[in-house]
């Protein structure tokens, strides 16, 4: 294979088609009653529209709410009852945007609890160095660690024998992926710094919010350091130079900030090596 | 054009559209009925904006509706018990075997929207950059979102069945 679009290619192209065919009828139910239900609701707005305009135009005509104040059990009041603001159709919305208030999960550093439990998946490569614990999540330990498996050559595209900066769970007997991040010294682009993650996350306790990185930095520092968009810096939560030879592994948790779009602008170095942010050099899950 | 004329000019769209529709839902959801439920609602949509939504681009539009209702119908969900965690395809509404593919078994480890990601890029053949924006990343992050998960589904295969060493 040439690339991974080629790879991709050929695994839609052997995707068969669904068989059956569709219930066009409950089809075209189902939208003329959401037809209806759009031009009640738009004619509904603009009632309130036309009120909002016209009782204050009213009241200044005629002198002051004493003349013209409608009757709260009248047209007016139930009309203002009805016209809550109109919520977003699904289609109206972006994928962003249903993504920031998702809350399917609860999630440690970087681990969250899906309904699809297949998130969770035995690691099967081979564990090359030191696991970093990041704290506790599901009944394990939260981890830090590079397995060594065949992948992919995120340079050449090409199969091969890869590192892979892992987030995991162990909960001593078995140790499950949970993110498969970054790849030392095989990803395209900047080889020197990778970072993974800076989304919106939802606390373990179900109270708040925070964001979780992990990332590496070529050759082995003491510290780690990360920049927040307000200029702070501070050393990140946790770093090991044990995790994989010639490399810093570490990861990074905090409070989530309100004003903050989806994903947390935090950059990570070292004091007089590279840096860089999560929007340039970071991956998603 | 007369309401009849929409009309049949929906169904043959639908007609035309529902077999990569539906299979891209069950990619999505690896549901039946969720995958139903998604195509329906987002071709009812369609239907209720026909005339609008034909000038907008009709395939676009649906493919669209149907991974915001994917990503909606997942928001709504709660979590599980921690116990329900394992291996494999083992949740609820688990596909049929003749369901599964290269392609299925791609998707199944990844979230909801790395999954989006492949799926409407390249199994409904959006353009990189309307995946990109309706997502808020950037093209970069579409593309080795693809690779990563190409990785992850070679290295599964080059290592099924071992364990832990």
């Amino acid at each position: 294979m040439t690339s991974h679009h080629d790879e991709l290619d050929r695994l839609v192209a052997a995707e068969p088609a669904a068989t059956g065919s569709p219930d066009l009828t409950a089809i075209r139910h189902a939208g003329r009653r959401l037809r209806t239900r759009r031009r009640i609701v738009t004619g509904l707005a603009s009632l309130a529209v036309v009120g909002a305009i016209g009782v204050p135009t009213a009241l200044v005509a005629s002198g002051g709410p004493e003349a013209t104040a409608p009757d709260p059990a009248g047209p007016a009041s139930a009309g203002q009852e009805k016209t809550r603001p109109r919520p977003k159709d699904v289609e109206s919305r972006t994928l962003e945007d249903l993504l920031e208030d998702t809350e399917p999960s609860v999630c440690g550093v970087m681990a969250c609890r899906f309904v699809r439990p297949a998130e969770y998946t035995k690691e099967s490569g081979t564990v090359v160095g030191e696991v970093l614990p990041m704290g506790t999540f599901d009944g394990g330990t939260e981890v830090l660690y590079v397995a060594r498996l065949r992948g992919v050559d995120l340079r050449t595209s090409e199969d091969a024998e890869v590192d892979v900066l892992m987030a995991g769970i162990d909960d001593g007997r078995t140790l499950r992926r949970t993110v498969w991040a970054v790849q030392p010294g095989t990803e395209p682009g900047d080889p020197d710094l990778r970072l993974y993650g800076g989304s919106k996350a939802a606390d373990a306790d179900g109270e708040g919010h925070h964001y979780g990185v992990i990332g590496y930095v070529a050759g082995e520092h003491d510290v780690v350091e990360v920049t927040l968009p307000d200029g702070s810096t501070r050393p990140v939560s946790g770093s090991s130079t044990g995790v994989l030879p010639g490399w810093t592994a570490f990861y990074d948790t905090g409070a989530w900030v309100d004003e903050w779009e989806s994903r947390a602008d935090l950059t990570y170095g070292v004091p007089g090596g590279p840096s860089c942010s999560t929007l340039t050099c970071g991956s998603i899950g | 054009m007369a309401r009849s004329d929409l009309d049949v000019e929906f169904e043959e769209f639908v007609a035309a559209a529902w077999p990569r529709l539906r299979r891209a839902a069950w990619l999505l959801s690896h549901d039946s009925h969720e995958a139903e439920d998604l195509v329906q609602s987002a071709l009812a949509k369609a239907y209720a904006s026909w005339g609008r939504v034909t000038r907008e681009g009709a395939y676009a539009y649906v493919h669209r509706t149907l991974v915001n209702g994917y990503i909606d119908s997942v928001r709504r969900r709660r979590p599980v018990p921690v116990d329900r965690i394992g291996d494999g395809w083992v949740h609820g509404g688990e596909a049929p075997v003749d369901d599964r593919s290269e392609l299925s078994e791609l998707l199944a480890p990844l979230s909801p929207r790395e999954r989006s990601i492949i799926v409407w890029r390249y199994y409904l053949d959006a353009p990189e950059s309307e995946v990109a924006r309706q997502l808020g990343v950037s093209t970069g992050t579409v593309k080795s979102t693809a690779s990563r998960a190409l990785s992850r589904l070679r290295s599964a295969h080059s290592t099924a069945g071992k364990d832990r060493p």
